[in-house]
Order: structure tokens, then C-alpha cells, then sequence
């Protein structure tokens, strides 16, 4: 969605060219200059030490009792142990209903998630299930489905997406058979599918006006997170390609079909230069490596190693001159930065 | 709640004091529509891709005229890279002077960060100095910072000038010199930032940016250099490094000057309530992380982005500030219960801060300004 140009952020670029179009003359420019960067009022410095303080003091409180129970205390007996944690969830479960859609209570909902992994960890110990380590991430990360249903917190969808990805990860590592690159692509290519089937859904629901996810943060977290696994995969490709197999393949289409989707969102739906960025920055890493393979491997003497190195440094500048001009014709288009 | 005010809210400010006109919002709407049409937008994360790419194209050509000058019998002494270097850092000055389109910016970028690393290296082998290196670098670095017209190439001079600056600081006092020398670019940078309104009025406006953020760098460089891997990595021997307490006292020296100045523009007393809980929380944080300066050092940082508005310096000091966070609990040297303790007490001290912040100052809705 564009803003007017009027509800941009008064950067001291922006200020800067009022000043030159002689909007902000002279003493009404320095005016302009000292309110942009004035100290935030009493109210918003309350906000943001509660902020910072709640935000600090839980983490901390959580790392304390995960760090108790890491300890692995032998003295305490299983049932001491568990009922222990338990009792640590249905006190954080408790304070995050009572507390509401504040966001102490959205950070006491976070750390009852977090605390399940610890409780199932705990559990597999006592009880020596066998259970490998993909089993309690999966497993984890199914039993905070509810609550982060719930609770509308993006913290909270981010930690149940980087639990799958770390289940899927490890489970393809201990229990599939599979081996080789094509079993890490084919991990990658789940990934990206997974983590790009997660950054849809924010947009499409984004788009509804749903309120708590109009901030774009988390989106563009989970552009990296769905990006980062399909290039380093097509990347792969672009060095040897007759170890291709259909991961890589489509790992490749997925990164050309994430930037022309992302080209669409940004002409059709909303200004969005941090995605296209990022597909500027895929492009290149790909092109690159695809052209530099290609110079180097027919290199035969020092003068074409030369004249390689010297192509490849012109080659980075053209694609990075063409990236820029394009990033830049696009925020033209749409008429304005994003906050 | 955003971080920086929008344009309409400083011109309603000032449309209020007097200072403009009732039309200066459509005015001002043109403008800026005028100016994004001709030159469009240019985010933080858009040029840390220009900066990166131009360092990686930098590297190649650099390699590739490295390459041709060893073939050459005119390269056959490293007198030969300090013209060449000179001439390429010149012509690259001379290119983004004369011409600001996206190919032009960054080949210059990209040849004048080149032509630095050519005459560093022709320093280098005629001198066999790393002393000499370092001024010529600090020197050079110091020119381009005013003379280069484009934002990423000033960031890369300042962090090269501080970079400089810190590496003659080693050789001549070694270490403890190099703490000295953090504690003083700590200064310069919430000065740059307490500073920012009156430096941006005249010429020095185009650094503010480029050094405030080259300064950010430094500091934190040499800290996360500081800690039990960093030193490790450089080779060098914990012995050689001053008491680390007295770098904790010095940055939070800074840090407290800071928050002094930052209650004196709210018009609060340092001796009142708000006060004296602002300032002893600052005391307490750095008597309980005596061993970790980074922690004191990013909590300043925190609250001088918080105070200047400047969102990406926060989002940097909370990133400082959660990895020093880490580092000091990793290096407490207790076991994992005693760990523990240390870090749920902390943590409920945390939140019991946030109680009496929140009890004692209550919101006004009429204390918030547009």
C-alpha cells in the first residue's frame, strides 16, 4: 500500500531537498533539522524502557530455567523434574490468559512454548524413550501449535517455523536413508517450501488488513528464511551441473518464480525494495558464479587468468550498476520508500 | 508508535510555531514527489548491497592489476602500485565528480577502493612498515572522507580512518592504547549523534551519517575483538590487554555523560527520582557486567538511538547488546546451576525495573507530543 509522500519518515535527505526547493528556508530548515531528531516525548520513553526491560528480563528469566534444567540436576527425581517445568507452563499458560493481548501477555504465551521444548527433553531423559533429537523438535513444535493459533504474535509463528525447519533438518539427516547432494537439495528445496508456504500466508492475510501483521518485519525474515536454502541450492547447480538431479532444478525455478512473484507484489500490492533487493542479490550471487565458473575453467595460461579476474570485477560492476538502476526505477513506480 | 517523526508532523510543528506558511504541506508533497520521480529511493540494506558488491568487484580488479603488474618489468619494485595507485584513486574522484549514475558511482567506488589497496601495497613493500601504512592509510582515508562524494564510499573512509587510527594506537602503546582509543571513538560517537541537528546545518552535514555509523563499527569492533575469541583469532596474548574493568568504567563514563545530556533535554534533573533511576541503572549495569564492556557500551548505544531516532543504530545496539549479553553469561566463570541463578536473578531485577518504571511514571496522554 503507497503513502503519500507527506507520511515518509523526515529523514535529513528528505529535508534536505525541501530546503533546496525552497519549502524550508534558511532558520526554518535548522527548525526542521532539530524537531526531526528531538528526543521522543516522556510517554514514548516509558513505551520503550517497558518494552526493552520486558522484553530483556524474560529472556533472561527464560534462559535462567533453561539453564537449571540443562544442569541436569541428578538429585531431583523424574517426577520432581517434570512436574517442575510443568508447573513453570501452567504458570506463564495462566498469566498469558489473564494478562491478556498485552504484550506481557503474548511474552508469557512465548515462554510456555519455549519451556515445552525443555519439558520433552526432560521427559526422553527420564523415561530413556530413544526418541531422537528430530522427534522432540517436531514434536515441539505440534504441541505449541494451539497457542501460537492464538496468539497472533509474530515472535511466536517465528519460533514455530525455525522448530520445524530445525525437525525437518534433522530428521533427514537421521532418518532418511538418503545421501548425497541430492538428499541436500532435496532438504533445501523442503525448506524453501516450507518457510515460502509460511511467508504467503503473512502476506495473504497481511493483505486482508489483518491487524497484528501489518508490520514488516517478520515478512521479511521469512523472505530470507525461503530464499537463503533455495539459492544456496541453485548455486550448488550453477558449480556443477551434471550433478543436477530435480532439487536443484527446481530450486532454481523457485528463485526465478520468488522474483517474479515478488516483482508482481511490488507493482500490484504494495512497495516492498527489501524484497526486490533481495532478488537483485539472487540473481547476482547465481549469474556470478555462473560466469565465473565458466571464465576460470577456460583459463589455460596467467594472461586469460588475467583477463578472468579482470571480467569478472566488470562483470560484478555491470550487474550491480543494472541492480541499482532497476531498484531504483521501481521505487520510482510505486512513488515512495516504505517506512 | 514510529520511531522518527513523518514530514507532515515536523511541518505541522512548525506550521504551529509560525515558521511556514498553511500551503508549505502541498508544497512540500510536490517537492518531494519531484525528487523521488528523478532519483528514486535508497534504503539502508540497498546500499550495504551496493557497498558489498563494490568491495567484491574492488578485489577482483585489484587482483587482476595486481596480476598484470607482476608480469610487467615496470612492476618490478613496489614503487611502481603508488602512482598507479594515486592515479586510480584520481581518476575515480575525477569520474564521480564529473558523472552520478548507477554504473559511473560504482566504478568509481569500486576504483578507488582499488587504487587504496594498490598504494597501501606499494607503502607496504617500499617501507616494510605497517607504522608508515597506517598514517599514509589515515591520511588518505581522511582526504577521501571529504573529497568522495557518495555515502558508502564515506562509511568505508571513516571505518578505514578509525581502523587506521586504532592500528597506530596498537603500535605505539600496544593494547591498553587501542581501549584508550575505543573509549575516545565512544565519545565521538554519541557527540556525532547528541550533535546530529547542529552538524547537519552546514558543510559537515553529508558525514554525520557515514561517520556516526563508521564510529558504531569501531567501537564494537574492537570489543567483540576483545573478548576470549577475538583475541585468540588475532593471535595475540591476554596479558597484553589492560585491566578489563577500567574499558568497563570508561564506557560507562560515556554512557552516563549521555544520559546526562539526554535528561537535560527533557529538563529533568540528574538528583530527581527519574533521574537518579536512569543514571543508577546505568551504574548498576556496568558494576554487575565489569567484565564484559560491550554490555554497558550497547545499553549507551541503545538508548542514544532510541534518544536520536535513528532506527537502524537500534537495531544494532539491541543486537550488541543481546551478543555481549550472551558472551558475559558464557564467561561467567560458575557452573551451569550457579549460571543459572545469576541469570533468573537478573532477569526478575529486570522486570521488577519495569514495574516500578511503569508504577512511578504513569502515562499521560497529554505528555505526547506530534
Amino acid at each position: 500500500m503507497n503513502q503519500p509522500q507527506l507520511d515518509l519518515p523526515a529523514t535529513p535527505e528528505r529535508l534536505r531537498v525541501l530546503a533546496d526547493s525552497g519549502v524550508l528556508p534558511g532558520d526554518t530548515h535548522d527548525l526542521a533539522l532539530v524537531i526531526s531528531v528531538e528526543s521522543p516525548s516522556a510517554l514514548f520513553w516509558r513505551r520503550f524502557l517497558s518494552i526493552g526491560l520486558l522484553g530483556l528480563g524474560s529472556l533472561l528469566v527464560l534462559s535462567g530455567v533453561v539453564y537449571f534444567f540443562a544442569f541436569n540436576w541428578a538429585e531431583l527425581h523424574r517426577f520432581g523434574k517434570l512436574g517442575l517445568i510443568a508447573a513453570a507452563i501452567t504458570a506463564s499458560a495462566i498469566a498469558a490468559w489473564r494478562l491478556g493481548e498485552t504484550l506481557a501477555g503474548q511474552f508469557a504465551l512465548l515462554f510456555a512454548a519455549v519451556l515445552v521444548g525443555p519439558l520433552l527433553a526432560v521427559y526422553g531423559q527420564a523415561y530413556q524413550t530413544g526418541a531422537d533429537p528430530f522427534e522432540l523438535f517436531l514434536g515441539w513444535s505440534a504441541l505449541i501449535v494451539p497457542w501460537v493459533a492464538l496468539a497472533r504474535f509474530g515472535p511466536l509463528w517465528l519460533l514455530l517455523l525455525v522448530l520445524a525447519d530445525v525437525g525437518i533438518g534433522l530428521y533427514w539427516e537421521q532418518a532418511l536413508p538418503w545421501e548425497g547432494h541430492g538428499a541436500q537439495a532435496a532438504l533445501g528445496l523442503t525448506l524453501a517450501l516450507l518457510n515460502g508456504a509460511a511467508w504467503a500466508a503473512h502476506e495473504y492475510f497481511a493483505f486482508r488488513e489483518v491487524r497484528w501483521l501489518q508490520s514488516r518485519w517478520l515478512p521479511r525474515v521469512l523472505a530470507l528464511m525461503t530464499v537463503a536454502p533455495a539459492l544456496a541450492v541453485a548455486a550448488w547447480l550453477t558449480v556443477a551441473p551434471d550433478d543436477g538431479t530435480f532439487a536443484h532444478v527446481a530450486c532454481l525455478l523457485l528463485v526465478g518464480a520468488i522474483v517474479a512473484l515478488t516483482w508482481t507484489f511490488h507493482r500490484r500490492v504494495r512497495s516492498e525494495l527489501f524484497f526486490l533487493t533481495l532478488d537483485a542479490f539472487a540473481v547476482m550471487v547465481l549469474v556470478t558464479i555462473f560466469l565465473g565458473i565458466s571464465l576460470f575453467r577456460g583459463s589455460d595460461d596467467t594472461n586469460d587468468w588475467i583477463g578472468a579476474t579482470l571480467m569478472m570485477g566488470l562483470l560484478i560492476l555491470g550487474q550491480l550498476a543494472a541492480a541499482v538502476f532497476w531498484l531504483r526505477s521501481e521505487s520510482q513506480v510505486r512513488g515512495g520508500e516504505e517506512a | 508508535m514510529a520511531l522518527k517523526p513523518t514530514v507532515r508532523e515536523v511541518l505541522s510543528r512548525l506550521q504551529s510555531q509560525g515558521a511556514l506558511p498553511a500551503d508549505a504541506g502541498d508544497k512540500a508533497a510536490a517537492a518531494l514527489e519531484r525528487w523521488h520521480r528523478e532519483h528514486g529511493a535508497s534504503p539502508w540494506y540497498l546500499r550495504v548491497f551496493v557497498g558489498v558488491g563494490a568491495w567484491f568487484a574492488a578485489l577482483f580488479l585489484g587482483v587482476a592489476i595486481g596480476m598484470l603488474l607482476i608480469l610487467t618489468p615496470f612492476a618490478a619494485s613496489p614503487l611502481s602500485l603508488i602512482p598507479l595507485g594515486a592515479i586510480t584513486i584520481g581518476a575515480a574522484l575525477a569520474l564521480r565528480h564529473a558523472r552520478s549514475g548507477d554504473f559511473s558511482s560504482q566504478l568509481a567506488l569500486a576504483k578507488s577502493l582499488a587504487g587504496q589497496g594498490l598504494l597501501l601495497l606499494g607503502v607496504g613493500g617500499i617501507t616494510g612498515s605497517l607504522l608508515i601504512g597506517a598514517v599514509v592509510a589515515l591520511i588518505v582515508s581522511g582526504v577521501l572522507l571529504f573529497s568522495f562524494p557518495d555515502p558508502i564510499h564515506r562509511f568505508l573512509s571513516a571505518l578505514g580512518a578509525c581502523c587506521a587510527a586504532l592500528f597506530l594506537l596498537h603500535q605505539v602503546g600496544s593494547w591498553p592504547a587501542v581501549e584508550v582509543g575505543a573509549v575516545a571513538l565512544a565519545a565521538a560517537l554519541h557527540l556525532v549523534f547528541h550533535q546530529e541537528a547542529q552538524l547537519r546545518r552546514d558543510e559537515l552535514a553529508r558525514l554525520v551519517t557515514p561517520t556516526g555509523f563508521a564510529l558504531v563499527l569501531a567501537v564494537f569492533g574492537v570489543l567483540l575483538a576483545r573478548t576470549s575469541g577475538g583475541i585468540d583469532a588475532l593471535g595475540f596474548a591476554t596479558s597484553s590487554l589492560a585491566p578489563t574493568p577500567l574499558l568497563t568504567v570508561g564506557l560507562a563514563l560515556v554512557s552516563l555523560v549521555s544520559a546526562w545530556r539526554i535528561l537535560d533535554e527533557h529538563g529533568i534533573e540528574a538528583t530527581s527520582t527519574a533521574g537518579a533511576l536512569a543514571l543508577g541503572t546505568l551504574v548498576l549495569c556496568a558494576a554487575l557486567t565489569l567484565q564484559t564492556p560491550g554490555v554497558i557500551a550497547a545499553a549507551g548505544a541503545l538508548a542514544l538511538a532510541f534518544h536520536r531516532r535513528n532506527g537502524l543504530l537500534l537495531g544494532m545496539g539491541v543486537v550488541f547488546l543481546l551478543g555481549f549479553g550472551v558472551l558475559y553469561y558464557y564467561d561467567l566463570a560458575l557452573s551451569l546451576l550457579a549460571k543459572s541463578g545469576a541469570m533468573l536473578g537478573s532477569g526478575v531485577l529486570l522486570l521488577a525495573l519495569r514495574q516500578l518504571v511503569l508504577r512511578r511514571f504513569t502515562a499521560d496522554p497529554a505528555q505526547e507530543v506530534a
